[in-house]
Order: C-alpha cells, then structure tokens, then sequence
C-alpha cells in the first residue's frame, strides 16, 4: 500500500471514529440534533474527501502541497471557522440567559409585591 | 399611575413599595450584589435600611441563606437563578431601580467592607456637584496602598492611569466595588452593562468617561474581609487585568449613548 493511500485510510478512520464519538455525545443527550446531524455530515464529507484525494491533486500541485496536507488545512481552516461560529453562537445564547435570568428575578420580586399587596393583613 | 417624590422616613418608604409600582425618589436605592454572603449580609442590609435607604439584593445565584437573611433584614430581593457574575447582578439591580423611578444608585459589596456611613458621602458630592458617577476610592488612604503586593499596586496604577484619562479626572481605585450612579448613565447602564471580570467597574467606568458623563473619586475606607477571601487569584486576575486592558484600549468595550450637553 502507497504512502498516499494510508494517509487516506487513516484520514476515513478517524472521520468514522469521530463520528461515533459524537453520536455517543447524543445518545446521552449532551448534543443537540441539530449540531448532531451537522457534525455528521461533516463527517461524512471528510470520510468521502479522503477516499476522492486523487482529485484535489491539481489544486495542491499548485499550492505546492501533497494533496492529502491539502486536505488536512482545508479541514483545518473548516474546523476554524466552526469555532468562530460556535462562539458567536454560544455569546448570543449567554446573552439570553443573561436576560432571561434578570427578567426572572424582576418578574419574581414583582409577583411578590403583588401578593403583598393583595394580602394587607400580612403586612 | 401614581407619582410621588419621597426623601425622608423609612416608614414612608416601606408603605411606598407596597402601595405603587412607580416611584420617584431623589434617594438613592442601595444595591447589594452577594454570592454567597449569608455571614454578613443581614449586618450589611440592616445598617443601609437605618440609614432610611432603600436597599435591593440581587442574590446571584447563592446556594446559602443568603436571600432568606437579606429579606428578612428588610431588603428587597432579586433572585437570579443563575449566577451571572456581579456585572449581571447590577444590571438587574439597575434595570430594577430604573423601572421605580430611583434616580440614582448607590452600589456596595456584601462582604461588609465598605463602611455605610460613607454612602452619605457619596450622596453629598454628588448633588453638590451634579455628577454622573462617584467612585469610592480606598487607595486615598495612602497606607491602604502599602499593604498590596507589588504586582498588584503595579496593576491599580496601571488600570487607574488608564480610567484617569479616560474620565479626565485622577482615579486611583477603578475596581472600586463603592459607587453612585445616577440618571442618565443610570439609564443607559440599565440598557447596557457587562458582566465579565473588570467589566463592571474598570471598564464601565472608562466606558462612562468616554461617553463624556462626568466623574469624580473621593476617599472611602475600606475595612477587611469580615468573613471568606477574595474570589480571584493572582494569576488568573493578572491574565484578566491585561484582557480588560486590551479591551480598552482596542475600544473593544460596550458602548452606551454619549451624553448630550
């Protein structure tokens, strides 16, 4: 077997290994289905990349670059953008919390006023 | 809906809360943001309520008694169900003090380390001077200054240089956790106010001079710890001063509506 087509076996492998690590993360709840279903088919598409590496050959030739490296800055850079779209989402939904956390505690202390003032015997 | 100005009795101000939902007021409402301060916070509420102030808990997630104590010491209570860090706490708090009609806010910690009595202080200089912000400053005490580790005094010196020229006035204390706001950065930290470590004071406070309010620092003392210990560490506060610098400096903090002439 070819130096190349190891790289590429080794490239599927740990696409399905990871694969399987985020469905375990969902059986357990610990994942939403719908990042679920976006970290298969990311999986998937890596899975498929690694079997067609033949075919990135020209673009990595021109980037001076054996095409399974390419592949891997490809992912690279992917993983990276995902990152910076996860941390966006995960600010917007602290923000949420935060503001549903504070409108909680105002509607609370409100609600208790409100009792307060429709029992005058307890005051 | 019902307004009415109230200033002098404590009385008075119970009976306020229980019979309108709007109130105007020329006091400030005190309030306490505590995590986990069930040691102190009756002592702490007691003392502001003899004062006749107003004071408003904001119980960030404690899992101790302190609500519990710091109702029945006679505070109003806000209880966040999450922790949210002392920034979210005040925004509540602020939000809270803007929806009655309080004008300006006084904020104190809950750990009993800053001396009540000083809130008159603060309540003095600001009318004199009509201020939008006053920052009590332990370090005006010269010797308070001695007693910090060297890192530590490096890194007051460098944040006060900073909210210094930001706010055009010398600030040597710019994590002071002692402060009157009042309208209209009151308002505008009610819209807008972050809850990072640093971003409640330092920041806000050089986000506050940027937007052209006026501040002023006068001396408060500050007593120890009366019970626990401070929740930050020495290297984990060095890594969070030097972000908020950067923060700052970038112009990365929030923002909030300048202030008209």
């Amino acid at each position: 077997m070819t130096q190349e087509n190891i790289q590429r076996l080794e490239l599927a492998v740990g696409c399905v290994l990871f694969a399987f690590v985020v469905l375990r993360f969902a059986k357990k709840g610990r994942i939403s289905f719908r990042y679920t279903t976006g970290w298969l088919v990311l999986c998937a598409l890596g899975v498929f990349a690694s079997l067609l590496i033949p075919m990135f050959a020209p673009v990595a030739e021109f980037l001076r670059l054996s095409p399974t490296v390419f592949l891997v800055v490809v992912a690279s850079i992917g993983s990276l953008l995902l990152f910076l779209q996860l941390t966006v989402s995960i600010s917007g939904t602290q923000r949420r919390v935060n503001k549903l956390a504070e409108e909680n505690a105002l509607l609370r202390e409100k609600l208790e006023r409100l009792e307060r003032l429709e029992r005058p015997s307890d005051n | 809906m019902l307004y009415f100005v109230r200033n002098s009795s404590v009385s008075s101000v119970s009976n306020a809360h229980q019979t309108t939902e709007f109130v105007v007021t020329t006091r400030p409402l005190v309030l306490v943001p505590a995590l986990n301060e069930q040691a102190t916070i009756a002592e702490v509420v007691r003392s502001i309520r003899d004062r006749g102030l107003d004071v408003v808990v904001i119980n960030d997630g404690s899992s101790d008694q302190t609500a519990e104590l710091a109702k029945n010491a006679g505070a109003v209570v806000l209880n966040l169900k999450v922790n949210l860090g002392v920034g979210g706490a005040l925004r509540c708090g602020f939000r809270y003090a803007v929806a009655q009609g309080y004008k300006s806010v006084v904020q104190i910690d809950a750990d009993g380390q800053h001396p009540v009595s000083h809130i008159q202080n603060l309540i003095d200089i600001t009318s004199a001077s009509s201020l939008h912000l006053v920052i009590g400053s332990r370090f005006r005490y010269e010797d308070v200054v001695m007693t910090l580790p060297t890192h530590r005094r490096f890194a007051m010196w460098l944040l006060g240089l900073i909210a210094s020229r930001a706010c055009k006035t010398k600030i040597t204390d710019s994590t002071s956790g002692f402060r009157l706001i009042s309208e209209p950065l009151l308002g505008e930290f009610a819209r807008s106010f972050p809850n990072h470590f640093l971003g409640d004071t330092f920041e806000a406070n050089v986000v506050a001079g940027r937007a052209g309010y006026k501040v002023k620092e006068i001396a408060a003392p500050i007593t120890d710890r009366k019970v626990g210990t401070s929740s930050s560490g020495a290297g984990r506060s060095i890594i969070l001063i030097a972000r908020s610098i950067l923060v700052v400096v970038f112009g990365l903090h929030f923002r909030i509506q300048k202030i008209t002439a």
